[in-house]
């Protein structure tokens, strides 16, 4: 068995190897969805963790709930981001274009969703991502933010309510179904 | 709420495999890092048998020193950079520099990323924390001068900015937004900058950005005239995006 000596081909770099061909996409799909969409960043939070949690392997090898381990790191990046070279990058369509009004499109309540989700807080908006989207208890959210239990829950409904006002916000009226209907016929 | 989950899925987009690029490259920054982790280590063990010298010098240059008062806090002191000088160390791969602040170093050196950062965070002594002091984390741009290339997913500067001549080049100044924290703005710089980044286009087309911390007392024409001396080599890299 090879030693790892930190040079030349190690143990620790064949079982990182193989964890990162095994792991990276879903990592890429979780950091896409706490940097709401943005792929730059999104790609910078993975590698960020992914470089951690090499550092870190033997005591990522030795934790009881790898995958908390692995969020727990994602999660910590995702705050430390304000830190790193690209923290202040502009947020993506943060100023909206003029645009003439009227019912509000697919494309319009994609762009209102993330402009509330950039909008929360990132540890407000990992819990609804963690609890609404990937279906994790409140204990395991909890341990991926290193929080209470109670702090999950408030946080998590307060990031829903918002969410839902924005949707409920977007969605057409009557009077723009009207509308819309008769622009079908006519 | 099936509307949101949907909204979501589409926000995250599909989950495509790694390349083999992206998982060598994977390794080759864990590797990188766990090197500098442990050389930090050795240098770290070895500041302890000097630890009474540097104390010894604390104490009797306290009354000079640039930081706040009564040290019961961590934060770093404010760094200042007035003067620009030649720079005289061994020159980086992916970017060189003719000029740097007087009293700083490349602390950091990569091909996506060129890090300048002032003497006082060669050596921060034993009980430095780096993720707490960024001054000393070679990974983070907090209190630092930054170059690098804009990222793939960018072409032009976010927003307008000061027109600016860089060398024969020609270059935006924009003033940065102010950083935003998990629990709200962040602190500006005592007299309200909020940092600065400077643009400047390449012949391939790519902006190669400068990005200036805030309170670190260049002035504009200090900002452009170290950009000026910026090269830009082949090894040079965008970041993904």
């Amino acid at each position: 068995m090879r030693r790892d000596r930190g040079s030349g081909g190690t143990e620790r770099d064949e079982q990182f190897h193989d964890f990162v061909i095994g792991r990276r996409a879903q990592l890429l799909h979780t950091a896409a969805l706490l940097t709401v969409g943005d792929r730059h960043l999104a790609e910078d939070l993975v590698q960020a963790t992914l470089t951690k949690l090499y550092v870190a392997w033997p005591s990522f090898q030795r934790a009881t709930n790898p995958d908390g381990y692995i969020r727990r790191v994602l999660v910590n990046a995702l705050i430390d981001e304000r830190r790193r070279i690209w923290r202040r990058r502009e947020q993506p369509m943060a100023e909206l274009p003029d645009r003439p009004t009227g019912a509000p499109d697919n494309a319009d309540v994609d762009e209102a969703v993330k402009q509330a989700l950039r909008d929360l807080p990132p540890k407000m908006r990992a819990a609804v991502l963690f609890r609404y989207f990937y279906d994790l208890d409140v204990a395991e959210t909890a341990d991926a933010l290193n929080c209470s239990p109670g702090t999950v829950k408030s946080q998590t409904a307060r990031g829903l309510d918002r969410l839902r006002a924005v949707l409920e916000k977007s969605r057409p009226t009557p009077r723009d179904a009207r509308f819309l209907s008769q622009g079908a016929t006519s | 709420m099936i509307d949101l989950r949907n909204h979501l899925e589409d926000i995250a987009g599909p989950a495509s495999p790694p390349t083999a690029a992206d998982v060598d490259a994977d390794v080759a920054r864990g590797r990188r890092a766990l090197r500098r982790r442990r050389a930090g280590q050795a240098v770290a063990g070895s500041a302890f048998g000097v630890a009474a010298l540097v104390a010894a010098f604390a104490v009797a240059t306290a009354g000079t020193s640039a930081g706040p008062r009564g040290s019961g806090t961590d934060r770093p002191a404010v760094v200042t950079a007035a003067k620009l000088v030649a720079y005289q160390g061994v020159q980086p791969k992916g970017f060189t520099v003719d000029k740097v602040p007087d009293g700083w170093f490349v602390q950091g050196d990569e091909n996506y990323s060129l890090l300048l950062a002032p003497d006082k965070a060669k050596n921060g002594g034993p009980d430095v924390n780096p993720s707490t002091q960024p001054l000393y984390d070679p990974n983070s741009s907090a209190e630092k001068i930054t170059i690098m290339l804009a990222a793939k997913s960018q072409d032009d500067p976010p927003r307008a900015g000061t027109p600016v001549k860089v060398g024969d080049r020609n270059g935006t100044l924009l003033k940065s937004l102010q950083g935003m924290t998990p629990d709200g703005p962040m602190p500006t710089a005592a007299n309200g900058d909020t940092g600065w980044e400077l643009w400047v286009r390449q012949p391939s087309g790519v902006y190669m950005i400068v990005q200036y911390w805030q309170g670190l007392g260049l002035s504009q024409d200090q900002m452009v005239e170290l950009g000026a001396g910026v090269h830009v080599h082949k090894d040079a890299e965008q970041s993904a995006g």
